[in-house]
């Protein structure tokens, strides 16, 4: 029993380990322009991979009704209006679009550039920069009602090294090794097995 | 080589003494509360006064799903503590309090909460109002639900984002089940062909709470078999199940009317830890029905939870208007779930059964006769054993699914119960709650979690297939190999679409 | 059947007749309470924004009719210089309202709540409100009207 779970410890950590390995990445920095299509009921491009430290600069446009742009991780909401060329943003996306707007507090001038971690209140922008500074994987969904599939419209920004899924991996393949390792305690005698 | 028959083996005394937890014991007034002739209707009434409530809503509430109660209610709040608590800690649990089948089995019974009792009548001593006919033996199988819960699931765009979808679904089970009460005998509609029972049912399997007869030698002693033919202080089973053999969670829908008619005090309610890894499955449906689970959980997170707008155009046909792309996407997730998975199923199960007959060097011989003298296992038998380990595996990849649904719009839920037909009310001052998801970015490390404690599970599980399966250790293991690749192929998957 | 089965039955018979009765009767009861405390004697109406027509409309679209009844475009008419409240809703998605003869608006419609605006108009006349948000493909033709009549009729 003893060795049983020492070498599944064992197995498990390796696999622990051998995916943080894996998930590592030597690249220097980039910084890259986005232009982000929203539609119903997706994000064009739906699927967007970047690497920690990389600087994005997100430009969101609307093809046919009000979008939102709520990004995970970094509590930034945006809003989209079609034919547009700029959009509303805000952090923290608490700070409600409709609380500002009953207040008369909207932007009036369209600022060219803004970054997400100086942002205050809600601004009009016609880009917002993106510090990656957390790796792992963000979802941006849509924060604005524009239909019935709207609570499922969503895109993925994974941040490398994601963590999370390479660690997942190798601990999956250290569990199975160690099951197939498992000796059993007493030999298999033991099969009157009740439920 | 002759092939064993498909034998499970019958304990004497189906529950473990030391293993489980005697609830009757431990909590002394859940006996007496359990016992109540009033008990079931007042579990149901709650949840009868929702769905009502969640119809009212669909029927003349806004059509906005997430400011209705009937889609925020149920496919946020009830599917999401349905799906991670009462399933894997109560199984069959929401049965219990489900108020579909309650008209019906009202009508049925002519009563609510007392017992119609004939002492003389032969068999079934309970009194039905109603054709009574018997449910035909050709569907005494759940056939019929694993191609009711395909057909809900193609649909599942359409189910889950439109109130009045949901309320014609829910309001037309509830028809069926009036309609079937009062043609059959008991709980037709849920046994059969309720399409949540069909999951309820197999994800029971693993889960911690079961019903179960103490002593199995009292029931072969019992006169009367009041548990399932009915006494005058309980109800025959509306599930159709006899205590004294019974020994999986499967078909026992807890409605606790045993415990009513059960003349010797035999009936127990026990807790054993989640995760049971001796239950079986036993026939092919039940079998498909673990497929078909699986291929939805990830068809659900590719086409609901996944970036491709695509998939949600299929599945969005009634807004899109895309009736051949909704047909390829049908075709597509029909034919996973009934044929190319079980195919692929299959396959790896031949090799399992290959890889144990491997005697070194390349040779394939017959497995010598173990040593109770039975020959190798048929393969419809490995098939069938084989498919066990996909069942916790399952459960917590729906769990991965819902764990989203939850975290990212419950707050939804907040802000409905203010204003649950979208009418502009304010019972209780948080109409106006802003959405904002809960830790969203923490939601992929939990989902790894769920996953990997379903592998860890399902490994468990099919070691315990393999050591029952072959009693030589060598020969289990190098069976287990092809198949535990395979649970650890899928659950890799799984972790790719949530997290990678 | 005992007399005492019978008080059980009866008692949970009470139940189930009291909800089923109950529960639509407290809804509408509520709402109608709501409105009047709303209106204070002021006469109310409602506008429904949807985009699949591109309309704004008093027909009630709610779970049962939004799919097959099409809505007339909304017409109000209220007497000059008498105070009224509009209560707009969408039922689809963002919408923004605005009647940009009197400087009205645009205010933005969420979907699922409900904009309240209490107004009062002196000149008599024809004005129109518009849609401010592309909403669809019927944006541009989502009008109403809104017809002040001369004071006292």
């Amino acid at each position: 029993m003893v060795r049983n779970v020492l070498l599944t410890v064992l197995l498990v950590g390796a696999g622990g380990l051998g995916g943080l390995w894996w998930a590592r990445s030597a690249a220097p920095p980039r910084e890259v322009v986005v232009d982000i299509e929203a539609r119903r009921y997706a994000y064009d491009p739906p699927v967007l991979r970047a690497r920690q430290g990389d600087v994005l600069r997100l430009r969101l446009r609307s093809t046919d009704v009000v979008h939102g742009f709520f990004l995970e991780g970094y509590d930034l909401d945006a809003r989209i209006v079609p034919e547009r060329p700029d959009f509303e943003v805000w952090r923290p996306s608490v700070v409600q679009w409709a609380e500002a707007e009953k207040r008369g507090e909207l932007p009036t001038k369209t600022e060219p550039s803004v970054e997400a971690s100086k942002l205050e209140g809600v601004r009009r922008v016609r880009e917002v920069v993106l510090r990656l500074d957390r790796p792992g994987k963000f979802r941006y969904r849509c924060s604005h009602t524009c239909g019935f599939m709207h609570p499922f419209m969503q895109g993925e920004l994974i941040v490398a090294p994601n963590y999370p899924f390479h660690v997942g991996v190798g601990v999956a393949i250290g569990l199975t090794l160690a099951l197939l390792t498992w000796r059993p305690a007493r030999p298999t005698r033991r099969r009157e097995a009740s439920s | 080589m002759s092939a064993r028959t498909d034998v499970v083996p019958t304990p004497k005394r189906p529950y473990q003494k030391g293993r489980w937890v005697d609830l009757f014991e431990r909590v002394r007034p859940l006996k007496g509360l359990l016992r109540l002739r009033s008990f079931q209707f007042w579990a149901i009434l709650p949840n009868l006064f929702l769905f009502y409530l969640f119809i009212l809503a669909a029927l003349w509430g806004t059509p906005v799903g997430s400011r209705n109660i009937m889609i925020v209610l149920v496919w946020i709040l009830w599917w999401f503590l349905l799906i991670t608590l009462l399933v894997p800690l109560g199984g069959r649990l929401w049965c219990t309090m489900c108020p579909l089948p309650a008209l019906g089995e009202w009508l049925q019974r002519l009563r609510l909460v007392t017992v119609r009792f004939a002492p003389k009548a032969k068999g079934f001593k309970n009194v039905l109002f109603g054709l009574n006919r018997r449910w035909p033996k050709a569907l005494d199988n759940i056939w019929l639900q694993n191609l009711l819960f395909l057909t809900l699931a193609t649909f599942s765009a359409l189910l889950v984002t439109r109130p009045i979808v949901s309320a014609f679904v829910l309001g037309g089970m509830i028809v069926l089940a009036l309609g079937l009460a009062l043609v059959f005998r008991q709980r037709v509609f849920c046994r059969y062909l309720c399409p949540v029972s069909g999951f309820l049912g197999l994800y029971a399997m693993t889960s911690s709470l079961a019903l179960r007869s103490r002593d199995w030698d009292v029931c072969v002693r019992c006169p009367t078999k009041g548990c399932m033919l009915g006494s005058e202080n309980g109800w025959g089973c509306p599930w159709m199940v006899y205590m004294g053999k019974l020994d999986r969670n499967n078909y026992c829908g807890l409605c606790m009317e045993c415990l009513k008619s059960c003349p010797n005090d035999n009936i127990g309610l026990f807790v054993r830890p989640f995760g049971v890894t001796e239950t079986r499955i036993l026939h092919l449906d039940e079998a498909y029905k673990a497929f078909i689970m699986l291929v939805l959980a990830a068809v659900y997170s590719v086409t609901l939870l996944g970036p491709w707008g695509t998939f949600k155009d299929w599945a969005n046909v009634t807004e899109t208007g895309d009736w051949r792309g909704f047909l390829a996407y049908a075709t597509l997730v029909w034919t996973a779930c009934l044929v190319l998975f079980p195919a692929v199923y299959a396959l790896f199960v031949k090799v399992s059964q290959w890889a144990a007959r491997w005697r070194g060097r390349w040779v394939l011989a017959p497995v010598p006769a173990a040593a109770n003298g039975a020959g190798e296992p048929n393969f419809r038998t490995l098939f069938l054993r084989w498919s066990y380990p996909l069942v916790p595996l399952g459960l917590l990849a729906w769990i991965a699914f819902s764990l989203p649904l939850f975290f990212v719009n419950g707050s939804y839920i907040v802000s409905v119960l203010s204003d649950p037909l979208g009418w502009g009310w304010n019972l209780f001052g948080t109409a106006h709650t802003p959405w904002k998801p809960l830790v969203p970015e923490w939601v992929p490390v939990l989902q790894v979690i769920a996953l990997l404690f379903g592998l860890a599970v399902a490994l468990r599980a099919g070691e315990s297939v393999a050591r029952e399966l072959w009693p030589d250790p060598r020969q289990a293991r190098r069976a287990l190999v092809p198949m535990a690749g395979l649970w650890l192929a899928i659950t890799v998957g799984f972790l790719w679409l949530f997290t990678g | 059947m005992r007399w005492k089965d019978g008080i059980r039955e009866g008692m949970a018979l009470t139940v189930l007749l009291l909800i089923f009765v109950g529960l639509p009767w407290a809804i509408r009861a509520y709402e109608n309470g709501r409105v009047r405390r709303l209106s204070d004697g002021r006469p109310v109406f409602t506008l429904y924004a949807n985009a699949t027509w591109g309309t704004w409309t008093t027909t009630p679209l709610v779970g049962w009719t939004y799919f097959w009844r099409k809505p007339e475009p909304a017409h109000i008419r209220v007497p000059a210089g008498q105070p009224f409240v509009l209560r707009i809703t969408s039922v689809d998605v963002h919408h923004s309202f605005g009647i940009p003869q009197l400087g009205i608006g645009p205010y933005d419609v969420e979907p699922g709540r409900f904009l309240e605006l209490e107004l009062k108009v002196d000149e008599p006349g024809l004005y129109t409100f518009m849609c401010y948000t592309v909403c669809g493909r019927h944006h541009e033709k989502m009008m109403g009207t809104l017809e002040v009549a001369e004071g006292g009729q």
